[in-house]
Parts: structure tokens; C-alpha cells; sequence
């Protein structure tokens, strides 16, 4: 985010004990913007299943690094969520629901569920050099009907 | 995650207490597995989820994957008092259209045709 009045970064090993403390970061980040209790909720949920998608997906249960920056400016929050993983091979398809390249009890819904809860996401993968996800919303005052 | 379980009669009741995601689906699945292993008179799956805060799609899928074992006995499966946004996620996932949400115990066990053979456990 260009003109960020303020920013976080943080990063640490794709663990799914550590999937809890990221998306409660995030959302205590967001909440200097004016969030409702259910937007917070919704970008936990997004935030969520960005950073399952990296342990799943990127790293498949080996271990590597995640990093999550966010930033909030001209009344919207931006979070980028990046993993050197194995990358998506086919971005359009992993929009798919029920789409999964895990094995077994998996939904593949995580990425209808970012998409249904943020208003705007942008994946950038290579295959084989890892993944970024950029998400953003605004609080929904924020927002104009058009 | 406290899970705790119960059995009536030809249902077991899981309770669940905390947030369902990727760290703490893989061990609601293992305790529950375990006991229908253990007990194939067991039919039918209530889970009451008034103390779950946070679901993802990690829980979403564990309570799918469970919702296949119930079918394959025949049972089934029952979502008890979710809170307004886990009812959302459960909604959104198409569980309302496989399984059914009750406000409490007895609704739950009505829901299952009294299946229960009279017992408390």
C-alpha cells in the first residue's frame, strides 16, 4: 500500500498451532479502522484460510516460512500473506469451489471464502517459487453504493 | 479445543469449546473417530457447537468427513446451537442441506427419530 499510515509485519513457521495467532493479529491490526465485530470476524476467516492454504498447500506439511504484512491507509486495510511454497499451477482453477489438491476432508473452500469476505484479492504464484496472496477491506461505512 | 463426549443411547454428543480450524480439527477427528470405531452401535452424530468461537474450512471439512462415516451407518448428523457466525461459514459450506440445526438436546434427539433406545450414559 502505497500511502500506508501504518504497517505490521510478522513471520514465522508454517505450523498450524501459529494459523490462530495470525489471523488474531490481523484482526487487532484492522480494528484501528472501524470495523464491525463481524467484519473483524470475516477477515480472521480470510486470514485463516490464506495462511492453511500456505501450510497445506505451499509447504504440504513440510516446513518453511510465512510472512504476513499488512497495512491500513486511506481507510482500508491491505494484507499480503507469502509463503516460498511449491505455488499454484493453476490460479483459476484453485477459485474453483470444491476445488483441492489436498488429499482427503478437505473442502476447497478456502479461497471462496477469502473472495466471498474481502472485497478485493489478488494472487501472484509461481510454480515451484512460492505464493502471494493480497487481500483488502474497507470497513463497510466506508463503502459507496453506486 | 475441550471436546467432550456423551452418549445417549445411539448418539453420541460432542461438544466442542474453542476455535475449529487446521491445529485442532485433526484431534475433534481422532477422538471422535476413535469412539465410533470402538462402538459400531453408535448411528448417529449431534455436535453441539454453542461454545465454538471460530470455524474455518478446516473444521468445515473434519465435520464433513465425519458426516460421511454417520451416512455409511445410516445415522444422522445434527449441528446444535452454532453461534450466528459459525451458523454462517455452516450455511455457506451446504451443511444446512445434509445435515440439520436444533436449538437444543431434546430438539436434537427428536431430530433423529428418538433413536436413542431409552438410555442415558
Amino acid at each position: 500500500m502505497g500511502s500506508s499510515i501504518n504497517q505490521l509485519t510478522m513471520e514465522f513457521p508454517s505450523k498450524a498451532v501459529n494459523i490462530g495467532f495470525a489471523r488474531t493479529a490481523v484482526a487487532m491490526f484492522a480494528a484501528q479502522l472501524d470495523f464491525t465485530l463481524d467484519e473483524l470476524d470475516e477477515i480472521k476467516i480470510a486470514v485463516s484460510e490464506a495462511v492453511s492454504n500456505s501450510v497445506i498447500h505451499g509447504y504440504k506439511g513440510t516446513e518453511g516460512m510465512i510472512t504476513i504484512i499488512c497495512a491500513v491507509g486511506e481507510g482500508a486495510l491491505e494484507v499480503q500473506i507469502k509463503d516460498e511454497g511449491v505455488g499454484i499451477d493453476d490460479i483459476e482453477k484453485a477459485f474453483e469451489p470444491a476445488f483441492t489438491t489436498a488429499p482427503k476432508e478437505r473442502m476447497g473452500l478456502g479461497l471462496v471464502f477469502v473472495k466471498e469476505y474481502m472485497d478485493e484479492l489478488i494472487i501472484d504464484s509461481v510454480s515451484g517459487r512460492g505464493t502471494s496472496l493480497i487481500m483488502k477491506k474497507s470497513p463497510c461505512h466506508n463503502k459507496v453504493e453506486v | 479445543m475441550d471436546i467432550n463426549l456423551k452418549r445417549v443411547g445411539r448418539a453420541l454428543i460432542v461438544a466442542l469449546e474453542g476455535e475449529l480450524d487446521l491445529a485442532t480439527a485433526p484431534r475433534v477427528k481422532d477422538t471422535v473417530d476413535q469412539v465410533l470405531a470402538r462402538d459400531a452401535k453408535l448411528h448417529h452424530l449431534v455436535w453441539d457447537l454453542a461454545k465454538v468461537e471460530f470455524i474455518d474450512s478446516s473444521g468445515l471439512g473434519m465435520l464433513l468427513g465425519r458426516y460421511n462415516k454417520i451416512s455409511a451407518r445410516a445415522g444422522s448428523v445434527v449441528l446444535m446451537r452454532p453461534a450466528v457466525l459459525v451458523r454462517r461459514m455452516l450455511v455457506m459450506a451446504g451443511m444446512g442441506r445434509i445435515m440439520q440445526f436444533v436449538d437444543s438436546e431434546e430438539q436434537a434427539l427428536a431430530k433423529i427419530g428418538g433413536d436413542t433406545d431409552g438410555q442415558l450414559h
